[in-house]
């Protein structure tokens, strides 16, 4: 398969990306981007794996997700009790007309993915419970210890699949 | 019996703002008005911070142009430290201030503006937005994904990240550039071209089939203003800043940035936190002008890259000199982005790019700095005073929109008077009173961005308050 859909900056083909995406300037919000970092840290020897951190996803990420069968968004979530973690498999989703402001869905960017570029990988949703969403650019406590016991279970899944290949449907 | 419409929020412009329309007793538009509603404090907030810190911190005021107030920042703590900083981190500073006009004009053109133009301005709000685009005109938005990222991708190679970069620094730049990044630029820059050749040649195909909009859209004579080359071209990151008449023939001209209180006042409207710069010399509001990709086209000798100008020799063969319609920003933003681009493979191909001497170091030597840069909206002016400790003691900003406000607040009411039927609203007439402000690009919030409609709500109301007529956008 060719991964490289443009000549604009093509990236290197990969088994799995992982894009954490938050607020880190919102105290839990930036639970994402902490566990970002973390697995890039933990994952630094596997080339297949990349890691990335965003403020918020936007439109151009739906590129990126060509580069990789496999994609985890790990965002902070309201919706699950604090220092919890709730993975849930994602499937592209029509943007409602309703709901088109600054905020992107993951499941948007993949149904843009599959939209502009014809395919799509498989995608997975890493919901961290927040507790505390004020201004703050530290995790709180809680949180915190979730993030590290979560980055530990993510790597040694990760490593596994980034030696073994999946395709892009 | 008067009334007043007001949109509250404008949709598909960074930032947050509403529109009212004051209607006569025969429902005809009586006046109209362009309120920023949000307010900023930077200039308060960053007394007594050192100035080394203010590149940094004044990016912080807008997430889409950030390497704008970069640039005027660091070019105003240039002149508090008094230094000539190396000719390879002027040049360097260039690229990213270009790299950041190519992906801006892009979110612009295509994701904000293009559905208007595509699929109508009076086709289903529900569907005139960058995802009904891409289901309807796929290939037109990967452009638009894939030139933004272009701008976007070379910002990071040069200053670590996409969105506030530190890498500009008073001085210089804090890193110079390698040979793989630069090799990576070089290979990006024929698609780009491909893809803003593409957009131009559609534009310039359909121009012609938007004559209300064209006659409607702040089409008025104005003032322009800008910096130019020493020649007289397009010019963004320094030379000096020129006023024109309508016509494009120069009026005033100062190579001392800190002479720009002699030409440029800025009135204060109770209806809007966005301050009202005019040319001094003609008074407040007559001293009306323009700023932005049409403005600096319209002075410009000629832009100076084999693409650009060949586009802009289209744009005046069909246009003239100095057309006075708003509506051409959008043309005039696509040629900008054909000179961005064959300007970033010039800068890449010059030997010297790859100097590492790109900072000069010094303590502050003056007490008083003035940084004025073009911004993808306009010309961006930082203005700060320290105190012995090198502190800040005092700022002023003049935002690239600001210069636009008056034309704004004209376009509106002049767009009103055209569409706007008292007796009924509709939702294109609607549309096309937020459409004048999107030729514009304001960047009011700074550091936030839409990618399609915002809730929005119109009310028609009488005299005494009481709602006539209503429409609601959720």
């Amino acid at each position: 398969m060719n991964f490289s859909e443009t000549d604009i900056f093509p990236q290197t083909p990969l088994q799995v990306l992982v894009i954490g995406y938050g607020n880190p300037m919102r105290t839990d919000d930036g639970a994402g981007p902490a566990v970002a970092s973390l697995l890039a840290h933990s994952l630094r020897s596997s080339p297949n794996c990349r890691c990335d951190t965003a403020h918020q996803l936007v439109p151009e990420h739906a590129e990126e997700l060509l580069y990789a069968p496999r994609v985890l968004f790990i965002d902070a979530s309201v919706d699950v009790p604090p220092g919890q973690i709730r993975i849930s498999r994602l499937l592209p989703s029509e943007p409602s007309p309703h709901n088109l402001t600054h905020h992107l869905a993951p499941q948007t960017l993949l149904w843009m993915t599959s939209m502009l570029f014809g395919r799509v990988p498989q995608a997975w949703s890493v919901a961290i419970g927040a507790a505390d969403l004020s201004v703050g650019n530290q995790l709180s406590a809680a949180v915190a210890k979730t993030c590290d016991r979560l980055s530990s279970h993510l790597a040694f899944h990760l490593q596994r699949w980034s030696t073994h290949s999946a395709h892009v449907h | 019996m008067s009334r007043t419409i007001t949109i509250d929020g404008v949709t598909r412009i960074e930032g947050h703002a509403k529109i009212t329309i004051d209607l006569d007793d025969k429902g005809a538009v009586r006046d109209a008005h362009f309120h920023v509603t949000q307010f900023r404090g930077f200039e308060k907030f960053v007394e007594g911070r050192p100035l080394t810190e203010m590149p940094s911190v004044m990016a912080r005021i807008c997430g889409i142009c950030p390497v704008s107030h970069l640039m005027a920042s660091a070019k105003a703590c240039d002149e508090l430290l008094a230094v000539e900083i190396p000719p390879t981190a002027a040049k360097l500073r260039r690229v990213m201030n270009l790299a950041q006009i190519v992906q801006s004009h892009a979110l612009s053109f295509f994701h904000l503006s293009s559905p208007d133009l595509l699929l109508g301005f009076d086709s289903d709000p529900t569907k005139r937005n960058i995802f009904g685009l891409m289901k309807t005109h796929p290939e037109f938005a990967k452009d638009g994904i894939m030139l933004r990222k272009f701008g976007q991708e070379i910002i990071a190679l040069l200053g670590g990240k996409k969105i506030h970069p530190a890498w500009v620094v008073p001085g210089g730049v804090a890193e110079p550039l390698t040979a793989e990044r630069r090799e990576k630029i070089l290979e990006a820059i024929p698609t780009a071209l491909e893809i803003a050749k593409r957009a131009a040649s559609w534009l310039a195909s359909v121009t012609d089939k938007f004559p209300d909009e064209t006659a409607s859209f702040a089409n008025f004579p104005t003032m322009f203003a800008g910096l130019v080359t020493p020649d007289g071209n397009l010019e963004h990151y320094d030379g000096a800043m020129r006023f024109t008449d309508d016509s494009g023939r120069p009026v005033a001209e100062f190579s001392d940035p800190r002479k720009y209180p002699n030409y440029i006042g800025e009135a204060v409207e109770n209806f809007s936190f966005l301050k009202s710069p005019y040319y001094k010399p003609k008074g407040y509001p007559d001293g009306i002008y323009r700023v932005g990709p049409l403005a600096r086209i319209i002075m410009a000798e000629k832009c100076g890259t084999p693409l650009a100008d060949a586009e802009l020799a289209r744009f005046r063969a069909r246009l003239g000199r100095a057309p006075a319609s708003s509506f051409h920003y959008h043309w005039a933003r696509l040629i900008e982005i054909l000179f961005g681009i064959e300007s970033l493979q010039n800068l890449m191909n010059d030997p010297d790019i790859l100097n590492p001497r790109v900072r000069a170091r010094a303590r502050p030597n003056r007490s008083e700095g003035v940084g004025i840069t073009e911004a993808p909206r306009g010309t961006l002016i930082h203005h700060y005073k320290i105190d012995d400790d090198g502190q800040m003691a005092w700022a002023n900003l003049i935002i690239a929109t600001g210069h636009n406000n008056l034309a704004m607040n004209r376009g509106v009411k002049q767009v009103a008077e055209r569409f706007v039927n008292g007796e009924k609203l509709s939702e294109g007439m609607l549309n096309r009173v937020e459409a004048v402000i999107r030729c514009f690009d304001p960047c009011l919030s700074c550091s936030t961005h839409a990618l399609g409609q915002m809730p929005i709500h119109i009310q028609l109301r009488g005299p005494n308050g009481e709602v006539l007529d209503e429409l609601q956008r959720d």
